[in-house]
């Protein structure tokens, strides 16, 4: 019996390996990759010497030099005024540099030199402004520590090696050069990681998709010592997680570790602000964050060049490239999904002009409930107590560069959330006016004749926003 | 004379049992044999044929490993006594998914026939090509 199974299993074996041999059955094929005729020098910021070994990818960059006008309702990286196309932000912003002059950035290619052109009080925060504009901002750091934050922005930019007088991001910034593998190159963003638990050691290619990005593309504060002198920058993420970080947690950041950066004018209120929150917006459960979207998808898209596909390093709106990411999945025509995001732009930009004014309101509204003799002083304080969170969710979208479209439901969270805490500001600044025998206005005159106003695109923009 | 006929009898054996074996090779690994003897699979079948992917092997190109002949025979043999286990035992609905780990062999021979393509930038482990180029080849 156990040789019958024996030969059997013996005639089994030897017909297989006979079957195996007349079968013609392929394998896979040679590894391809590029040919190493270039190695990129470690370090390495110039951008034309990546361009020797990724002729493509650089090819693809200069292009955002063009700029890419016209495509997008809401002219992301378009050079106007942010100021005059919503005229509220002069009264939330009356007091520091963004109050001045709000430009809108251009892309990745003019980062350092729209910085330098820009109004002086731009730059009063001091060297800590480099942090994002400038490749050698981890170096520039630990070699001068908290004095790279406080000193003067001229004297710190000065202090760059002139191949980095004029360098924006640059391919050093999310790439190492020796395979041109992603990476980090901001201590910030790492720093921020660790805040909510996310190791900036361990992360998917997926995630550094998002994540390089990230590195700029959020809002952060800058801690002031007691002379008002920059020491330091961090992301206010505490209490956040990855994939969850809110306007609540990076108030709650704010107020708890008293990062107020400026007074406003008008109500004498220290506050802190709200910078771009791409990243926050994006990746606090966005439909495209949840499909497993990143940053680049959309921002990088592939594209064939030659014989192969790359990932175009022309940053901009796929508004300005004829949605060929979106289209990759939605099988609708360009028109058809263009009307789609000006449908929740509009919307957006319709109830961001509303809680704006809304704010820009309270703002009047104390100044004159400060300004008229007698009045109850706790009243006031609660209404600014209500401003601060109102202003912080107003900019929160109105800084944050997709006019709600990497988010619609989440902006308009909280936009409503603002548009409520605005009207609670104004009502409790109005009760305090009633009480001191005050009658208020219907509405509060914003007197926004006080500041320089570009006409044009103040013109363009109430076409757009109605107001 | 006794080992003649040994001899002769494993030649026979092999030569046999080889053609046998080659032949059920190659015809359960046809397209026409996943798509039409499994009509579970009609509709894939269908879709894949007007495919630009149809001059391929068929389904084994993308649902099979390539790397090696043992892993392609093992996987082969557990996948197909799956299928058959599931077609005749349990009931398949009607919209097929893939399975994690079918969907990580998939991805594989997308970049053993694409690589020269796919060269020139950073893949990212954990996504699929067919999360974005949805209708290849069969559409799911």
């Amino acid at each position: 019996m156990k040789k019958l199974i024996g030969i059997i299993a013996a005639v089994l074996v030897v017909a297989l390996i006979g079957g195996g041999l007349l079968w013609n059955y392929r394998t896979g094929q040679a590894e391809v990759a590029f040919l190493d005729t270039y190695q990129i020098p470690a370090g390495e910021l110039k951008m034309e010497v990546w361009g020797n070994k990724y002729p493509l990818h650089y090819d693809s960059y200069l292009k955002t030099a063009e700029g890419g006008v016209g495509g997008s309702k809401y002219r992301g990286s378009e050079n106007y005024s942010r100021l005059s196309a919503w005229p509220f932000q002069y009264v939330l912003f009356d007091g520091w540099g963004m109050g001045v002059e709000y430009t809108e950035a251009r892309g990745h290619v003019y980062a350092l030199t729209d910085q330098l052109d820009i109004d002086p009080s731009r730059k009063a925060a001091g060297g800590v402004c480099l942090t994002c504009k400038t490749p050698l901002a981890n170096q520039m750091r630990e070699q001068m520590g908290v004095d790279y934050f406080r000193l003067p922005y001229d004297e710190v930019h000065a202090k760059l090696p002139e191949e980095a007088k004029e360098l924006g991001p640059a391919c050093i910034d999310c790439h190492n050069t020796e395979d041109a593998g992603l990476r980090l190159n901001r201590w910030t963003l790492e720093e921020g990681l660790t805040r909510i638990g996310k190791d900036p050691n361990k992360l998917t290619t997926q995630e550094l998709r998002t994540l390089t990005c990230a590195q700029c593309h959020v809002t952060y504060a800058i801690p002031k010592d007691e002379n008002k002198k920059s020491i330091d920058l961090l992301f206010p993420w505490e209490g956040g997680s990855f994939g969850n970080i809110t306007i609540e947690d990076i108030e709650k950041t704010i107020k708890d570790n008293g990062l107020y950066e400026w007074t406003n004018k008008l109500i004498d209120m220290p506050l802190g602000h709200v910078r771009h929150p791409e990243f926050e917006l994006f990746s606090n459960q966005s439909t495209h964050w949840s499909a497993g979207l990143a940053c680049a998808d959309c921002h990088l898209p592939y594209q064939r060049v030659g014989s192969v596909k790359i990932s175009s390093h022309n940053l901009a709106s796929p508004l300005k490239t004829g949605l060929e990411p979106c289209l990759q999945c939605h099988k609708q025509t360009e028109e058809e999904l263009k009307e789609r995001i000006f449908f929740i732009q509009d919307r957006t930009n319709h109830l961001l002009t509303k809680a704006g004014n809304g704010a820009a309101q309270a703002v009047k509204a104390i100044e004159m409930a400060m300004k008229t003799a007698g009045t109850d002083q706790d009243l006031i304080a609660e209404a600014k107590e209500f401003f601060e969170k109102a202003y912080y969710r107003v900019v929160f979208v109105s800084a944050e560069n997709s006019m709600g479209f990497h988010n619609p439901p989440e902006a308009m969270r909280v936009l409503a959330d603002g548009l409520d805490y605005a009207y609670q500001a104004e009502l409790k600044a109005r009760e305090a006016l009633l009480k001191a025998g005050v009658t208020p206005p219907d509405e509060f005159d914003l007197e926004l004749e006080n500041y320089d106003i570009d006409e044009a695109v103040l013109k363009e923009a109430v076409l757009i926003n109605g107001r | 004379m006794k080992l003649i006929w040994k001899v002769l009898a494993l030649v026979l054996v092999i030569g046999v049992g080889g053609v046998l074996t080659k032949g059920a090779l190659d015809y359960t690994s046809g397209a026409e044999f996943c798509g039409t003897v499994c009509h579970t699979m009609e509709g894939q079948y269908e879709r894949w044929e007007h495919s630009s992917h149809r001059v391929e092997d068929g389904c084994i190109s993308c649902h099979l490993p390539h790397d090696n002949f043992v892993n392609y025979l093992v996987r082969k043999t557990t996948d197909g006594l799956y299928d058959v286990y599931s077609f005749t035992l349990k009931d398949p609905p009607d919209r097929l998914q893939i399975s994690q780990r079918g969907a990580d062999l998939v991805v594989q021979n997308c970049q053993r026939c694409h690589e020269n393509l796919i060269m020139a930038y950073n893949v990212s482990e954990d996504r699929y090509c067919w999360d974005c180029h949805r209708g290849l080849p069969h559409g799911f």
